[in-house]
């Protein structure tokens, strides 16, 4: 899964981030890349060091945020159990 | 101040064509390195003012090869609250067709990663997070809308 280790290590470290709290975090695999009052300011430094691979990118806060949707929506990837039919098609072709 | 005036249909509701790039901060980073810039890509969006966020399939964010920045928790209505499902943030620069050429209207906009079936005939919706920096008139009696960024 993308980021899976990221997210690890940002939950692992938050209490050290939290006097932090609303910046934003920079993180590659088990590295805490960096830490930037802005968005755009620590995407840029993820770029700079990883272009061609996955970092994160995250404010720095006590819980993680939770959307709400009126729609439903289908994320990607689709867990194998949870992939749907595709419509007219049978399952086995 | 860019602007766009749409019809409404009867299935899609207020669509609207707009250009799906790499954000600036790694089109920034391609050319410092001398690297191409993925060319902006054509989506049909959906104006929804009841999605708090934007989403984009994940079929054209791939051919942009733009990776996920980070992944969020989405309660939708075939959900239980408790069952947030997870999906991949991604950060992209989204551009209007004026006829005169591409205005870019945001830089670095987070979306969600999703799919969007073929019959629903688009490929991004947007949300709440961009129309809050917009002026969007919706005249239902006349099956028309403006949006100007």
């Amino acid at each position: 899964m993308a980021l899976e280790k990221e997210i690890e290590t940002y939950h692992r470290k938050l209490s050290e981030l939290l006097p932090n709290k609303g910046k934003y975090v920079v993180i590659h695999g088990d590295e805490v890349v960096g830490i930037r009052d802005s968005f755009k300011e620590a995407l840029a430094l993820g770029y700079e060091r990883f272009l061609r691979e996955a970092f994160l990118v995250r404010e720095i806060q006590e819980t993680d945020p939770v959307l709400v949707s009126s729609r439903s929506l289908r994320p990607c990837p689709l867990p194998t159990e949870q992939s749907p039919p595709i419509e007219g098609r049978p399952l086995n072709s | 101040m860019p602007v766009a005036n749409g019809t409404i249909t009867p299935h899609r509701g207020a669509t609207i064509e707009l250009l799906i790039g790499v954000n600036v901060s790694k089109r920034d980073a391609l050319v410092r390195v001398g690297s191409p810039v993925p060319e902006r890509i054509r989506v049909m969006a959906q104006i929804d003012t009841g999605s708090s966020y934007s989403a984009i399939d994940v079929q054209t964010l791939t051919r942009l090869d733009i990776t996920p920045i980070d992944k969020i928790k989405v309660r939708t209505p075939v959900t239980a609250p408790q069952d947030a499902v997870g999906f991949d943030q991604y950060v992209v620069s989204i551009g209007l067709d004026t006829g005169d050429g591409v205005e870019t209207l945001f830089d670095d906009v987070e979306v969600l990663g999703c799919h969007f079936a073929d019959d629903e005939g688009i490929q991004a919706m947007l949300g709440q997070d961009v129309l809050g920096d917009c002026l969007f008139v919706y005249t239902g009696t006349c099956r028309t809308f403006y949006l100007a960024v």
